[in-house]
């Protein structure tokens, strides 16, 4: 799966925020904090829900099952509102 | 999921970050590219060179720049954009752009790079808008040829 080219993703401090393009169903915005960007940074490329997982968990001091439940509720959203492909 | 309006929006947050749809305020704003930042404007008024987000009643958002300033309104022109708008009052506008993300960048409209644009963009109107007028024609004319012929 990766970030749907019709999203955008800017950080400012410790916000992101996601919005859609001209050419997305959604038309609102997602706002989230360095969690959701360091998320949205994984999905540039091509990745799976497992391999975001592991890398937060080998990069942060923050238990796994935390990181777990981040990231599944994360990308659930996300495919929700069609920003992410696959 | 709730909506909400612009301006809502902006009176909650003082900011909104977002992308424009089209091609008016090209070369500054590329459609799926960049973003806009906008700010809850003040009490002052609007200055020429400011790039406001307004309404257009009913329920049509644009953002385009000022290029002049009158006691019951102002003149607006999108950077790409060849026709004026007249009847902009203070009340349409909602925020003005105080930034922009180009190329994953965040700019401020303080930086020189900008405000060179914006001189360079607001002293060439006649200038564009007279080229870009005679493209126009121009294609036209070449498309009635192709037609009748």
């Amino acid at each position: 799966m990766k970030l749907n080219k019709n999203f955008l993703v800017h950080k400012s401090g410790k916000e992101t925020i996601v919005v859609p393009t001209g050419n997305a169903e959604f038309s609102g915005i997602v706002k989230g904090n360095k969690t959701l960007g360091v998320i949205l940074d994984l999905l540039k490329k091509d990745t799976t829900e497992q391999q975001i997982i592991d890398t937060m968990a080998e990069e942060y001091e923050v238990s796994r099952e935390v990181i777990e439940k981040d990231v599944r509720m994360t990308i659930s959203r996300l495919k929700e509102l069609g920003a992410i492909d696959g | 999921m709730d909506k909400i309006r612009y301006e809502d929006y902006i009176e909650k947050n003082g900011s909104l970050t977002y992308t424009n749809v089209g091609v008016s305020m090209l070369p500054l704003l590329r459609q799926g590219k960049d973003m806009f930042i906008v700010s809850k404007r003040g009490i002052e008024r609007c200055k020429v060179g400011d790039v406001v987000l307004y309404r257009r009643p009913p329920d049509h958002y644009v953002l385009h720049r000022i290029i002049q300033v009158c006691p019951d309104g102002y003149v607006i022109l999108g950077d790409n954009c060849v026709n004026k708008e007249y009847s902009i009052k203070d009340e349409d506008i909602i925020a003005v752009m105080t930034g922009y993300v180009r190329g994953g960048k965040e700019h401020s409209i303080s930086e020189r790079g900008y405000r060179l644009y914006s001189f360079v963009w607001l002293h060439t109107i006649p200038l564009r808008t007279g080229i870009k007028r005679t493209k126009i024609k121009v294609k036209r004319w070449i498309k009635k040829r192709m037609r009748n012929s």
